[in-house]
């Protein structure tokens, strides 16, 4: 159910001269803001319903993904130090966050047709939902393990650390503007799922995840800070591993993929908002 | 009382894709390959629809499958943008639609959770959502079943929760889509109790339903829509009646596509084998597929057709003629000329061969646009039989510029078309069958002298026979060429 117009000037409003803007967009996911909690909600819910330990196992994944790095990098291959295991799961859990939003994206709006063609609302909320959704879980993830690996590897705490919240903030701007051109351009071409996959497997690999940057020479090493997630990742691992403040190049792009991202989202299905319905 | 909404010249277009792989893949393919190309055949589900109603009227939109009433809905709940025309609301008008109750209903989730979620889906706030949420399960009756989840009620539950929920959002303009399709009897007249209390409360509804007894219950106007177009806009009963003809009128046009160009696969819409006349490429051309194929047949030959004469079928479609006169004619002196490949098709791979004859004995032009300058002699008779009332004038003025210009000088072209007596009165008329229809929508009906001008301009003459033998009751005309033309 939705209002038409300014309800206080009585007169007839013409739909159909109503076009589609960012800024219509933007209203409406405010007007629509309790659809979206209760999208993330409902998402939430179904992960857990049904399991008798519920958001432990969200636990698990991680916990093993650690005890798995730790024996392959410092006993089978002796590549790294304990410590190098903390620099790979402050990059393992963001990037988790930002691959599965993606991949889930894909499917927010061509896998809701029913939904997209029985009732109006802004589509973004689809997308953006998916996203809140996994962000949710990074951020209970993050709480549970932060401190159990400050204190197991014995870091202690610095200044630049406060700086945390600010970088999810804008990786998850940055996500959001991804989903919704992932969103947008699934509901047209199916193909764009599978390209993601092809897609996510080399961002992570020219993203310093596995590997630190001060490894690689110079030149490459400029290449692989351009690459999209690598401001996101190179600043936990900026605050939390090397315990500095992000130099004004990850700033910088940080910044800039999360305005680019979202505005080019934003366009997108803003421009295509009202043939969704005709074309899932 | 005020306007509630109103429509003015609205028309949606829809484009419909036949390489269905909704992929890059056939995007790619096409730069090289013309086959793989996608096409995209436009349709226009709405056409020009001007209807207003007023607030707290009900109307009731019927019709038949396809006809545009649901399009039309979709289009005032905001889900479809109207490709042409205008769409006024009163300002500030809540609008609430109910086009499929229980949707962004999950499964999983309890009927709890999934009628806040559901409030939220429609727009309402989360206080609005908890204020409603009593109410809602009050009226559903399904107390003890609001903490299982939506996969153990029965369809009748689901539903019943899902309009519980559109009955409580208190719009002030409610769209409804065949909402009576589910529930018992019991749940059904509670249906129609609350829409008569939003009625009472000078609610405005409109209400899609097949059921003309839902409509009659409910409805005080009814407006019937016919392939996109308002055919009817009045009383419950007169619009029922209409419907009903229309119905009773013509249960193959229902089937087959008839103003739909058919560019479907020819194996698209055959029907079961057994029985031919329901056959796709029989029913496109109307239905009446082996009476007008007889009938053009033995009118021919009354006017004087002989096997070493060479004559022209007009619009030959599936070949309802040709299977009757190529064994007549000469081998060679038979010319078809069809618009539609897929109709030539079906005729010369199933009709002939089931009816035994040959399609080399004849010769057959498939073209869009009338061209005839093929075929390699002058034609002593030529008819078009239910040809014209699929075509726009214009089109029938370049058919019949073609064919006058192939006919030989003492050439004869018959053509028959559903006439229209008055060339000022575009309807409502009524059809032989009963069934009511305008002019101006397809059948078109044109007076003879419309007609008989467009000859005049191409350069021929129009005579009118009094011979009223067509299966489909269609006048019957002789066009000549006109001497020194």
């Amino acid at each position: 159910m939705f209002r038409v117009g300014d309800p206080t000037v009585s007169a007839m409003v013409n739909r159909a001269a109503e076009a589609p803007s960012i800024r219509r967009t933007l209203r409406g996911l405010q007007q629509y803001r309790h659809l979206l909690r209760n999208l993330v909600l409902k998402d939430l819910k179904l992960k857990y319903r049904g399991s008798v330990v519920g958001f432990l196992w969200s636990l698990a994944n991680p916990l093993l993904m650690a005890v798995v790095y730790t024996v392959v990098f410092t006993k089978i291959l002796r590549a790294g130090s304990e410590g190098f295991v903390f620099y790979l799961m402050l990059g393992l859990l963001a990037w988790t966050f930002f691959a599965n939003s993606a991949g889930m994206s894909t499917g927010s709006i061509a896998d809701n047709g029913g939904l997209v063609k029985s009732v109006w609302f802004p589509r973004a909320i689809l997308p953006t939902a998916t996203v809140l959704f996994n962000l949710a879980q990074y951020t209970l993830t993050v709480l549970v393990f932060l401190p159990l690996m400050l204190l197991y590897y014995h870091v202690p705490p610095a200044a630049p650390m406060l700086l945390f919240p600010v970088f999810v903030g804008l990786q998850s701007l940055f996500t959001i503007g991804v989903a919704l051109i992932l969103a947008t351009s699934t509901a047209f071409f199916r193909d764009v799922r599978h390209l993601v996959e092809v897609a996510l497997a080399v961002l992570f690999w020219t993203t310093p995840i596995l590997y630190q940057l001060d490894h690689l020479p110079a030149r490459v090493r400029r290449l692989i800070l351009m690459s999209p997630m690598s401001p996101y990742i190179g600043a936990y691992q900026d605050i939390f591993y090397y315990r500095q403040w992000p130099d004004a190049a990850i700033w910088l792009t940080a910044v800039g993929y999360a305005v680019v991202a979202l505005v080019l989202g934003l366009w997108l299905i803003v421009r295509n908002e009202d043939s969704f319905a005709e074309r899932i | 009382m005020s306007l509630a909404l109103e429509s003015r010249d609205l028309s949606k277009r829809f484009f419909l894709r036949h390489n269905p792989a909704a992929e890059l893949k056939v995007r790619l393919l096409g730069l090289f390959d013309l086959s793989r190309r996608q096409r995209v055949e436009e349709f226009w589900a709405l056409k020009s629809i001007s209807l207003k109603i007023r607030q707290g009227e009900s109307v009731g939109l019927i019709g038949r499958n396809g006809s545009g009433k649901s399009t039309f809905l979709k289009v005032v709940a905001g889900i479809h943008r109207p490709t042409t025309g205008e769409l006024l609301v009163a300002r500030g008008t809540r609008i609430g639609s109910m086009i499929e109750l229980g949707t962004g209903f999950h499964p999983e989730l309890t009927g709890q959770e999934n009628v806040l979620l559901n409030a939220s889906i429609h727009g309402l706030s989360r206080a609005e959502s908890l204020d409603i949420y009593d109410q809602v399960v009050a009226y559903s009756g399904l107390q003890h079943f609001m903490d299982v989840p939506i996969k153990n009620y029965s369809s009748g539950m689901h539903v019943r929760l899902g309009f519980s929920i559109a009955a409580t959002l208190d719009p002030d303009v409610l769209l409804l889509d065949e909402i009576f399709a589910v529930g018992d009897e019991d749940f059904q007249k509670q249906c129609v109790a609350t829409i008569k209390s939003f009625e009472a409360r000078g609610k405005t509804i409109v209400f899609v339903s097949h059921s003309p007894t839902a409509i009659q219950a409910i409805c005080d106007r009814a407006c019937l829509l016919d392939r996109g177009r308002l055919l009817y806009d009045g009383t419950v009963d007169g619009g029922l009646t209409e419907y009903r003809r229309l119905t009773a009128a013509s249960p193959h046009e229902a089937l087959g596509p008839v103003d739909a160009p058919a560019t479907a696969s020819p194996g698209g819409h055959a029907r079961a084998s057994g029985d031919a006349d329901l056959a796709w490429h029989r029913l496109a051309s109307g239905g009446r597929w082996s009476e007008e194929g007889a009938w053009v047949f033995d009118f021919l030959r009354r006017q004087g057709l002989r096997p070493e004469q060479h004559v022209l079928d007009l619009g030959c479609g599936s070949l309802s003629a040709a299977s009757r006169l190529l064994p007549y004619m000469q081998p060679h002196h038979y010319w078809g000329y069809e618009k539609s490949i897929e109709l030539y098709i079906a005729g010369s791979q199933i009709e002939l061969p089931r009816a035994g004859v040959r399609a080399e004995l004849g010769h057959f032009i498939v073209n869009d646009d009338f061209d005839l300058s093929d075929a390699a002699h002058p034609f002593d008779l030529a008819i078009a039989s239910a040809l014209f009332r699929r075509l726009a004038l214009n089109s029938i003025a370049r058919a019949m510029a073609s064919v006058i210009r192939a006919l030989a000088p003492d050439g004869r072209f018959y053509a028959t078309w559903p006439e229209n007596p008055d060339p000022a009165d575009f309807g409502p008329m009524v059809r032989a069958d009963g069934s009511t229809t305008y002019s101006d929508h397809e059948p078109f009906h044109y007076s003879f002298a419309m007609l008989a001008a467009i000859v005049e301009a191409v350069g021929g003459v129009a005579e009118r026979l009094d011979e009223r033998s067509h299966p489909r009751g269609e006048t019957i005309m002789l066009i000549t060429r006109r001497i020194g033309a």
